[in-house]
């Protein structure tokens, strides 16, 4: 595969300004039981591939299954690309890589019998259903991928990457009349399939905060001082700066770039935010992105200001900034666009039980079912919250979804916890169409004041 | 090739098979920063196998065309991994006749012309403001679904779809405005300077910012995030919420669950809608059936697994959709989704509607609406797109606030008004022509 790469962009180098290709073969096993019910045990195989090409300043990318017929998909995504090509792309210069990616897996789900995965989702399904009379139904997913990527492009660059992908959740549901409840616990790795083994207590502890949810008033809206929990900040950091830190909003977008220069202020010296795929293990890991540039930890924020954003070579080079690794494609069906890998508030000194105490009325929210961004505003959801009412926690609230502006929230966290931790689970983020794509969601418990919460 | 695939899961101890083959092929332009940047086609092809086994189903999906054997044994072994079920694959549908959706002059659209298309669209909002930065899309698709099982159904049907998003972005100092309309359809129908124009109009009406207090107010929903909210109905009236007793709605089959203003028709055969389609993922024939008859419960979404546990015939809803993205794929196993949904039009014109109102918000765009406990009706939704409406007239444009509630209590008890215009919205792989709902005591906050 290695060389029938080499052979096509070496053919069509002089067609075009760059070409690259990218083959990809998958395999899937996964479980998920709805209910009582085993609903599904289910294998899938992919093997297709894409052709992307630049040609004075634009693009033609081609993807398929056939692979026999690559050459001609080639032809394709070249006269794409100069259907439109008029002006002039400059992609950001990295150095060709050659290299092969193996697999360093600590436990290796492919040494598990299917048999053995079944019962282990059973564990924690029958754990669930048997819980209390309360908790009515349950929803319990599992899934492990391999994958091994051929790239290569039109500069030397021809890399083999083999990665690995294990997520899961459980979750606990509580009907009770027209009243629907559900917590849930996720787990995820990239190297261990040992993520999915020995939750039974935090599976119990889903059950029990769905039971307190049932009777849990709704949280009233308004304005408040929120602490959010280290996996909430993961997912508040990700919406709310990681999407507008990616080099595709503001690379051809002069007002945007007006905003984000470099060095702007976006909230006080405390605060310190990087992006990074090199943590080993965690769903957000990555060697090479999908144009084979190696990843590293970039800083996006340093002492509150702006120091760096999640550059794909085009957009680099548009920006005359340094490539960072960040041109993430879900899969072969789609072209690389500047993505997130693990986006983390780095923590600070401040204890939680310090960050509540001065607290007269808030809302300390936990856990997170995921969030959105579009620009400057953003809104993500809690998993469930608690009441603090004169510096101490009070009931648990449910239906917690906060919002924020981006010129304004950054700047209102006074408090940066020291007790960052890392979550990962089977969700992933979402972009122009590709979704979910595996990120990991990191950082520490953080005071933020003057929170929009949406309720009654 | 696909009776091959039934012969070896037979030979592999499946006592049924049915194979679903999904083949697409797309083409479109990109625009975004005013400038055409990328033309992207795709051909994808992969089918998907389910195996009965004592009564018990297996499931596996390939595009890899070389891994079939391998991929028909992993179907078999995954049906004695569960549990017994009582279904059996149908026979053969009766026909739709004269169901649109393919179009000849999708299928010969060429690159050129939607190139052409989207240049003019960059072109009429830069002459409306040259600050906007427009972007967007124009994509055609030509899907073909064929399904083969073992009692001996053997069909296929084809659909084209063209799609189109026109949109732009204004940054003024910290305020960002972004606006965009979206059309699609299985026919070459889409007009392109319309949509422009809509997007034309919705900076024209997002310009000033105006603040607003919170509290309950009286809220137009645009047909766009009307559909957005009854996604919450869709959950309530799936087969499998309904089976495993978490849908609200579970035990409400004719009673009053909406107001008597709100009547919904579910149609798998709309003309040219991207959800219709003459038969379902399953095969089950697909046809036009009452949801919500003047707000009474008339009847849940089943697929062949949930329908004999709820006691019901197949309804036609077994899809094979992307949960994350919502696209017809077959890697996903069927489960029950809903179709096109049509809710019935009123007697007001939103224009009367709004001139109605005293202090309200009209809501277009909401973000953030997953992240909401759906099931129960729930959510909590940053308000993306919305304006002030003071004294029967909308001022501006109102942003960091959201809106909340409960669907079912909003939609039951508090609708005001429903509009006569009614517009297409397309969400997921259904095509959705929803009115202008108002509704009252809805609960904005700031």
């Amino acid at each position: 595969m290695r060389d029938r790469i080499r052979d096509i962009t070496s053919k069509f180098k002089a067609k075009c300004d760059y070409i690259e290709v990218r083959i990809e073969e998958m395999a899937e096993t996964a479980i998920r039981f709805s209910g009582k019910e085993l609903e599904t045990v289910s294998t899938k195989a992919e093997f297709g591939g894409c052709v992307r090409c630049l040609v004075n300043g634009s693009w033609g990318f081609c993807s398929f299954n056939d692979v026999e017929r690559i050459e001609e998909f080639a032809e394709m995504a070249v006269a794409q690309a100069r259907l439109l090509g008029q002006g002039k792309t400059i992609l950001a210069e990295v150095s060709p890589v050659e290299d092969d990616v193996n697999l360093l897996l600590k436990k290796d789900p492919r040494g598990v019998l299917l048999d053995e995965k079944v019962s282990l989702m059973k564990g924690y399904n029958d754990l669930i259903n048997g819980y209390s009379k309360e908790v009515t139904s349950s929803i319990v997913i599992y899934f492990d991928r391999y994958h091994t990527i051929w790239f290569g492009n039109s500069e030397g660059t021809n890399i083999v990457q083999e990665k690995m992908d294990i997520a899961g959740v459980c979750s606990a549901i509580c009907a009770e009349g027209d009243k629907t409840r559900s917590q849930r616990i996720a787990f995820g790795s990239s190297d261990d399939y040992s993520c999915a083994e020995g939750i039974e207590e935090k599976v119990k502890e889903a059950c029990q905060n769905t039971i307190l949810q049932l009777r849990a008033p709704k949280v009233k809206g308004g304005r408040y001082t929120v602490i959010a929990d280290p996996a909430l900040t993961g997912v508040f950091i990700h919406e709310a700066f990681g999407h507008l830190s990616e080099g595709d909003n503001v690379y051809e977008n002069k007002k945007l770039q007006e905003l984000m220069t470099i060095g702007a202020e976006y909230g006080s010296e405390k605060l310190n935010v990087y992006d990074t795929g090199l943590q080993m293990g965690r769903r957000g890991y990555l060697k090479y992105d999908d144009e084979g540039v190696p990843t590293e930890k970039t800083y996006l924020i340093k002492e509150g200001r702006l120091v760096g954003r999640l550059h794909s070579r085009e957009t680099a080079g548009a920006m005359g900034e340094k490539p960072t690794g960040n041109a993430r494609a879900m899969n072969y069906h789609f072209a690389p666009i500047c993505r997130m890998r693990n986006t983390c508030i780095e923590q600070g000194d401040v204890t939680l039980d310090e960050m509540i105490k001065d607290i007269d009325l808030g809302v300390y929210a936990i856990d997170t079912t995921g969030g959105e961004t579009q620009h400057e505003l953003f809104t993500f959801g809690a998993g469930r919250g608690y009441m603090i009412r004169n510096g101490k926690i009070a009931e648990m609230v449910r239906d917690v979804t906060l919002s924020g502006n981006v010129f304004a929230t950054l700047k209102n966290i006074d408090a940066i916890g020291n007790d960052q931790a890392l979550f990962d689970g089977p969700g992933g983020c979402g972009k122009g169409g590709q979704w979910p794509l595996p990120v990991s969601h990191e950082g520490p418990h953080i005071r933020i004041r003057d929170v929009i919460i949406g309720g009654e | 090739m696909l009776d091959d695939v039934i012969e070896k899961a037979q030979a592999y101890g499946a006592d049924q098979c049915e194979v679903f083959l999904q083949e697409v092929v797309t083409s479109g332009v990109r625009f975004q920063d005013s400038r055409l940047k990328s033309v992207d086609s795709v051909q994808s092809r992969g089918l998907a196998v389910r195996v009965l086994a004592d009564g018990r189903l297996g499931f596996a999906t390939a595009s890899d065309m070389g891994k079939v054997r391998e991929i028909v044994k992993a179907a078999v072994d995954s049906a004695w991994e569960s549990e017994k079920i009582g279904i059996s694959f149908p026979s053969s549908p009766r026909a739709a006749n004269g169901l649109k959706i393919e179009d000849e002059e999708v299928r010969e659209l060429q690159l050129d012309p939607m190139a052409q298309h989207a240049d003019r669209a960059i072109r009429r909002i830069n002459e409306y403001d040259p600050a906007i930065l427009a972007f967007g899309g124009i994509g055609k698709g030509d899907l073909l679904i064929r399904i083969v099982n073992t009692s001996g159904f053997d069909f296929e049907y084809r659909k084209t779809l063209l799609a189109a998003t026109v949109g732009g972005q204004l940054v003024d100092g910290t305020n960002i405005l972004y606006c965009y309309r979206e059309a699609a359809g299985t026919t070459a129908s889409i007009n392109f300077d319309e949509l422009t124009d809509r997007v034309i109009a919705d900076f024209e009406i997002s310009r000033v910012n105006v603040d607003i207090e919170g509290g309950p107010k009286s809220v137009v929903f645009t047909p766009r995030a009307a559909v957005a909210l009854f996604d919450v109905l869709k959950l309530g009236v799936n087969g499998r919420n309904v089976e495993k007793e978490t849908s609200p709605i579970r035990d409400k089959m004719g009673e009053k669950i909406l107001s008597e203003r709100l009547t919904v028709i579910e149609d798998g055969l709309l003309e040219e809608a991207v959800g219709s389609a003459p038969f379902d993922d399953e095969g089950t024939v697909l046809e036009k059936k009452t949801v919500v008859d003047h707000g009474v419960l008339k009847s849940f979404a089943v697929d062949l697994r949930t329908a004999p546990k709820l006691d019901l015939p197949p309804s036609g809803n077994g899809f094979r959709f992307d949960r994350f993205t919502g696209a017809q794929s077959y890697e996903s196993p069927p489960s029950p989704q809903s179709t096109n949904w049509l809710l019935s039009p009123g007697e007001q014109s939103y224009e009367e509607i709004v001139a109605g109102i005293e202090d309200g918000v009209v809501v277009d765009l909401m973000m953030g609406l997953f992240t909401g406990n759906l099931l129960s009706g729930d959510f909590s939704a940053n308000l993306m797109l919305a304006y002030k409406i003071n004294k029967g007239k909308v001022v501006g444009r109102v942003k960091n606030a959201m809106v909340s509630g409960n669907f079912y209590d909003i939609f039951r008890d508090n609708v005001i008004a429903v509009s006569r215009q009614t517009e297409r919205v397309t969400a997921g792989s259904t095509t959705n022509v929803f009115p202008y709902l108002c509704a009252r005591n809805v609960m904005i906050s700031t």
